[in-house]
C-alpha cells in the first residue's frame, strides 16, 4: 500500500501504525509480544503498556518520515510522549502533519 | 609515582557534519542529530560512497598519534619500553597493533600489549603502564588508543539507507574514527605533566545485559567474509540497556572515588567522563550534578578505545591547568560494563 492510500484511509493508517510502524519496526516479536497485544489505545511509553523509551520514540518518528514522507521535526520529550502516547494518537498526529503539509503546499502555490 | 608527560592525536579527514550526512540519508539525520546532540565526526571513508580512498586504517591513525606524542615530549624513542594499544577495531586479529606501531614509529625493543576493553581500555592501559613503571620494568611507556569503525560499517549502512533503523544509523552517527596517545614516564619532564595519583579498572557486572556488541571479527560470526552481512552482525547497539546501567556504573565510580580517596566532584578542575553521545552525558551530568564536565565526543564522534585519550589530549594541550589542580578520568563501557577511574594531578 502506498503512502497516499494510507493517508487517505484512517482505518488502514491505524493498522499500519500498529502492525508496521510499532510492531515490526520496533521488533516487538523479539520481546515475546504478539501483534494482537498492540491495540488502538495501548499506552506506548507507560510501564503498564509497552514501556518504550525515547530512542524507540525516535525510531517511530523516523519511520513516519521515511514511509509517509512527512516531516516530524524536533519534538520536546513531553510533546513527543503526548503525540506518540498510543497508536491512535500517532495516527491523529500523522493526519495533523498531513494537514499542515497540505496547507503549506496550498499557501506556496 | 608515574607521570603523563605528553600526548598526541590524529583524526582522519575533515569533520563530517550532520548536514553532510543528510545529503546521503535524508532529513531524518537532523532529527537524530538534535536528539543525540552530535555535531560531527571523522570518517576515513568518503561519506558519500563508503570508499577508503587513501587506504588509511586504524594502525595508521595510531602511528600518527604516537609520532605526535613522541614529538611533543621530545622523548628519545629508544627510551620507550612498553606500547599498550587500546582498540576494538584492529587492522588484523594478528599481528598486534602495538607491533605495527613499533615498526612504523621505529622503536627497537619494546613490550607490546593490545587491549580490547571498549571505552574502559585507556584506563586499563594507564593502570598497566603505571604498574610496569612502578615495578621498574620500564621507565617510559606509550598508551595508544585508536578506532576505525567506518571501514567496517559504513558501506553496509549505505546499502540500507532507504530503510535504515535508528539503532543502525546511531552507529554511523555516533561512532567515529581516530586515535590518541599519551607518554607515561617514571620522570617528570617539562612544564606540563600530570602525576597519576590513582588508577582503578574493574569488571563487576559481567552478568548484566550488554548495551553494545561488536560481533564481527570474532570466530562466532559464521558469515565472516560474506558480502551481504547484516548491520546487526557488525555492531549491535541496545540503547534501552545503556542509559540506566551507565548511570548506575557512574554512581558507583563517584562513590569509589570518594571512598578510596576522599575526593568529591568539587575537588576536580575537570571530570572527563565516557565520551558517549552528548544526550546521555548531559543526562548523567544533570543527575550527578557534574558542573565541571569536559566532553568532546560531539565533535570527534565516540572513538571508544581512544575516547578518553582524545579528551585528555584536548585538555592537555588546550587548557592551562595550575599546579595541584586535578582531573578525574572516568571510564565505562557497555558490552560487559568494565569501569574505572584515574585521578591525575598537575605537577
Amino acid at each position: 500500500m502506498d503512502k497516499n492510500e494510507l493517508l487517505n484511509n484512517k482505518k488502514q493508517l491505524l493498522e499500519w501504525v500498529k502492525q508496521e510502524l510499532i510492531f515490526k519496526r520496533l521488533d516487538l516479536a523479539n520481546l515475546g509480544l504478539s501483534v494482537e497485544e498492540v491495540n488502538d489505545n495501548t499506552l506506548l511509553f507507560e510501564k503498564v503498556g509497552l514501556d518504550l523509551d525515547s530512542v524507540d520514540g525516535l525510531e517511530l518518528a523516523v519511520g513516519i518520515e521515511q514511509k509517509l514522507g512527512l516531516k516530524v521535526g524536533s519534538l520536546k520529550e513531553d510533546a513527543a510522549k503526548t503525540k506518540f502516547a498510543t497508536p491512535q494518537s500517532i495516527c491523529d498526529f500523522v493526519l495533523e502533519l498531513q494537514l499542515v503539509k497540505g496547507q503549506s503546499h496550498t499557501s506556496n502555490s | 609515582m608515574a607521570y603523563i608527560i605528553g600526548s598526541g592525536s590524529y583524526l582522519p579527514g575533515r569533520p563530517v557534519t550532520n548536514e553532510m550526512l543528510s545529503e546521503v540519508f535524508g532529513d531524518s539525520i537532523g532529527l537524530l542529530g538534535d536528539y543525540f546532540e552530535v555535531v560531527s565526526r571523522h570518517f576515513v571513508v568518503d561519506y558519500r560512497t563508503g570508499d577508503n580512498i587513501n587506504d588509511e586504517n586504524n594502525s595508521d591513525f595510531c602511528i600518527k598519534a604516537a609520532q605526535e606524542a613522541i614529538q611533543n615530549t621530545q622523548i628519545p624513542k629508544k627510551e620507550i619500553g612498553l606500547i599498550i594499544t587500546c582498540t576494538n577495531t584492529p587492522d588484523y586479529s594478528l599481528p598486534q597493533t602495538s607491533t605495527l606501531i613499533q615498526e612504523k614509529v621505529g622503536l627497537k625493543d619494546v613490550i607490546p600489549l593490545d587491549l580490547r576493553g571498549g571505552c574502559s581500555s585507556p584506563l586499563q592501559g594507564v593502570l598497566i603502564a603505571e604498574s610496569f613503571i612502578k615495578n621498574g620494568l620500564v621507565e617510559n611507556a606509550m598508551v595508544v588508543g585508536g578506532e576505525c569503525f567506518s571501514t567496517i560499517y559504513y558501506k553496509t549502512l549505505l546499502k540500507e539507507k532507504a530503510n535504515y533503523l535508528v539503532k543502525d544509523l546511531m552507529n554511523g552517527l555516533i561512532f567515529g574514527d581516530g586515535a590518541a596517545a599519551v607518554i607515561i614516564s617514571k620522570n617528570k619532564t617539562g612544564n606540563n605533566a600530570f602525576a597519576i595519583e590513582r588508577t582503578v579498572s574493574q569488571s563487576s557486572f559481567s552478568d548484566w545485559p550488554s548495551g553494545l556488541l561488536i560481533p564481527l571479527g570474532g570466530s562466532k560470526v559464521k558469515q565472516l567474509g560474506v558480502a551481504n552481512i547484516s548491520l546487526g552482525k557488525l555492531i549491535r547497539h541496545v540503547p534501552k540497556e545503556i542509559e540506566p546501567r551507565l548511570s548506575k556504573v557512574t554512581e558507583i565510580v563517584f562513590k569509589k572515588v570518594h571512598a578510596e580517596n576522599g575526593y568529591t566532584l568539587r575537588d576536580f578542575k575537570y571530570v572527563v567522563g565516557p565520551q558517549a553521545n552528548k544526550h546521555l552525558i548531559n543526562s548523567l551530568n544533570k543527575r550527578f550534578k557534574v558542573m565541571n564536565s569536559f566532553y568532546c565526543g560531539d565533535i570527534t564522534g565516540n572513538v571508544p578505545g581512544a575516547a578518553l585519550l582524545l579528551a585528555f589530549d584536548k585538555l592537555f594541550r588546550g587548557y592551562e591547568l595550575k599546579k595541584g589542580e586535578k582531573i578525574l578520568m572516568l571510564g565505562a563501557e557497555s558490552s560487559k560494563w568494565i569501569y574505572g577511574y584515574s585521578i591525575l594531578n598537575k605537577v
